[in-house]
């Protein structure tokens, strides 16, 4: 009986021969193409040219106009991993990262934890607290440049108020990539909190109405219902901002242009200089090339060991 | 002294419509009560409210005679099995169970003793390490069981715990609760919108309806004599037949054109009234015969049994609930009897009219 059933079709049934299959599976793989199309362009354009032409570029000399006139292979590299000023630009720019994105994720979880129940008036301040991201690197910058205005800014004011001495913010080399940090937090802290609310809205209030009859303190509810079912939003926001904090450029450009000293001197920002102030856009290419690796690697790195913490439902 | 007293409770979300209304019931110890009702009735709101997961309006909660009112959740002593079984997505089944002991401060020998003793009894103990995603329906059901079990409450609360299973899966299931039930000598109050599952396994039911309970007994009493024409239409499958009615001298007038004249029963005073009859009570005689002559518009082939329905009126189409398998064909002409004595009268605000007394009985016989 078995054997009967589970027997070959009959071969009366036309059997697909091998070019048949070939040329099926080339037809479904062109349809799938042509629907991608669209996209591959638009990534084409921006995206891949770009990154093959700066890769190209790394390795020439090149004009004021940015054309190559001579191939040098990896010499801009060699020079740029003996360069002191590479090396101080990595360590701000890792620096600058470690400031501003754990605080960051700490502060919009806070705040996301704060607005999360249902209260009235509520909607008001979850508007507030997410209001940053509207608002466009330039205001940002120029509101806070304004505040640390050292004679007017009213962080001396408060400052003073309080009897500190004056702290000269943007302008003491010691200070400036803190002043920038905290500007650079609260502009992320809207998007980030967004996210982490929408995050904690997710999760199934069954769960904590299930751990306050266990008797589960709110501590307790929140490492072990809150934190873990929000890791997967966390694991984002916290790869998404660390991408961003190591491509920082906007806030440093209309703050502190990389000084004083280079004490802000992130990498994008050293590219640029690189690139539009010196007019070494080779140099720049293979620095831009080399934060592309660094980023890739971070990135591949969170996802190999961190997102094993991660619990996806 | 009742284990659980609710006195009038009432909750309202927003101090105008009323979710719960004026319940109040007293449950013993080692009962298994079961809240019934369609869905928007108001069952999981008082389940919550017995819980401490919603706050009353007004009324009393006593729990071993004290006023359990403003007590948090944890601090009833009870456990709750929710609807979707509410486990811990990143927990194992054991962590999933030892969480409610952990709170509790029970030692970790005990712990992994009674977790073990209750996924034994479940049949869980080959998946005490696996995740709840890596489990089936019934075996999630069982584990969110299992945190009651293990909690040792004497009171459990169960919202719903078998809708999401598979109908055969609900029968096992509705035994398996019972019997576990009984040997733990658990006090459970089981919210459904399934009146079979309430008739089933109830010691006592409570059918609510838009926040109002409708009557409140054992299973068969509702069955047998339920309060009104919701209760009567709610309680059974297929539901009871009703219609309304003139009450004349011997006769009753059915929908204002079909006369049925009793015998056998003296019947109610009141002019009005509608009349209930429960399928199992109407019987297939010689054609112009009984109580009715009708054609059949449907007839469904159980098996063990055959639901007849046939044309009352143009509007009103009853059911028939005949044993083994009747030879009857859709648009055939029958006649049918009912038993007289099974009839249900409800007055005008479909509330029940008392069986006649005794007196009565003798003034018809004479």
């Amino acid at each position: 009986m078995n054997d009967r059933v589970s027997s070959p079709m009959p071969s009366a049934w036309p059997v697909p021969t091998q070019p048949t299959v070939r040329r099926t599976a080339m037809k479904a793989w062109m349809e799938g193409m042509v629907y991608l199309l669209p996209s591959l362009l638009l990534f084409g354009v921006f995206l891949f040219y770009p990154l093959a032409r700066t890769l190209y570029l790394s390795m020439f000399s090149t004009n004021y106009q940015g054309a190559p006139i001579r191939f040098v292979g990896w010499a801009h590299f060699a020079a740029l991993f003996q360069d002191e000023s590479f090396w101080h630009s990595v360590k701000t720019t890792f620096f600058f990262a470690a400031l501003t994105v754990p605080t960051t994720v700490a502060i919009a979880f806070c705040l996301a934890l704060l607005v999360h129940e249902k209260r009235k008036g509520i909607g008001i301040f979850r508007t507030l607290f997410a209001s940053t991201m509207g608002m466009s690197v330039a205001v940002a910058s120029i509101i806070w440049m304004f505040m640390y205005n050292p004679a007017i800014g009213i962080m001396n004011r408060l400052l003073s108020a309080l009897g500190f001495p004056a702290v000269s913010w943007l302008l003491d080399p010691d200070t400036a990539l803190y002043a920038v940090a905290i500007a650079t937090i609260w502009m992320n802290i809207g998007f980030t909190f967004l996210l982490l609310l929408a995050g904690l809205q997710n999760i199934d209030p069954s769960l904590y109405e299930s751990a306050r009859i266990a008797g589960l303190s709110y501590w307790r509810q929140l490492w072990t219902v809150s934190v873990p079912l929000l890791s997967p939003t966390l694991f984002f926001v916290t790869t998404v901002s660390l991408i961003q904090a190591l491509q920082t450029f906007g806030q440093i450009d209309f703050l502190t242009k990389g000084g004083p000293v280079d004490a802000t001197n992130v990498f994008v920002y050293a590219i640029y200089r690189e690139a539009f102030v010196n007019y070494q856009f080779g140099f720049a290419s293979a620095q831009a090339i080399v934060l592309f690796v660094i980023i890739a690697a971070i990135t591949f790195l969170q996802f190999r060991f961190a997102e094993r913490k991660v619990h996806y439902q | 002294m009742a284990f659980l007293e609710l006195i009038d409770v009432t909750k309202s979300y927003d101090g105008k419509k009323q979710v719960v209304e004026n319940v109040s019931v007293a449950i013993e110890s080692g009962e298994f009560f079961v809240l019934v009702g369609p869905s928007g009735c108001g069952k999981s709101t008082l389940l919550r409210l017995i819980a401490g997961l919603e706050s009353l309006t007004s009324g009393y909660i006593l729990i071993d005679g004290q006023v359990a009112n403003d007590w948090p959740p944890h601090a009833r002593r009870l456990s709750m099995v929710f609807q979707n079984y509410a486990l811990y997505p990143h927990l194992t089944v054991e962590q999933n169970m030892r969480i409610v002991l952990q709170a509790q401060k029970v030692p970790k020998e005990e712990q992994r003793r009674r977790c073990l003793e209750a996924a034994e009894m479940l049949g869980l103990t080959d998946v005490l390490g696996r995740k709840p995603r890596e489990l089936s329906g019934g075996q999630r059901q069982r584990v969110a069981l299992g945190r009651a079990i293990v909690a040792r409450t004497p009171l459990c609360l169960m919202d719903e715990p078998l809708s999401n299973l598979d109908a055969k899966l609900r029968a096992t299931m509705r035994v398996e609760l019972r019997r576990l039930q009984r040997q733990l000598g658990m006090t459970v109050i089981y919210v459904t919108h399934d009146q079979t599952e309430a008739m089933t396994m109830a010691d006592r039911v409570m059918i609510l309806r838009a926040g109002h309970p409708q009557q409140v007994g054992a299973p068969l009493d509702i069955y047998n004599h339920p309060a009104n024409t919701f209760v009567a239409s709610f309680v059974g499958t297929p539901p009871m037949n009703l219609a309304e009615a003139h009450v004349l001298e011997h006769s009753l007038l059915l929908q204002n054109e079909r006369p049925v004249r009793l015998m056998r029963r003296p019947l109610p005073k009141t002019e009005r009234v509608t009349i209930g009859l429960r399928p199992e009570h109407i019987h297939r005689v010689a054609l112009g015969d009984g109580h009715v002559t009708a054609s059949i518009v449907h007839v469904e082939r159980l098996g063990s049994e055959t639901l007849v329905t046939f044309e009352l009126t143009k509007q009103i189409h009853w059911t028939a609930r005949w044993s083994g398998q009747a030879n009857v064909t859709v648009g055939e002409v029958a006649s049918f009897s009912f038993d007289e004595h099974a009839l249900h009268f409800f007055d005008g605000h479909s509330k029940r009219i008392g069986p006649p007394t005794r007196r009565e009985e003798e003034a018809f016989e004479r």
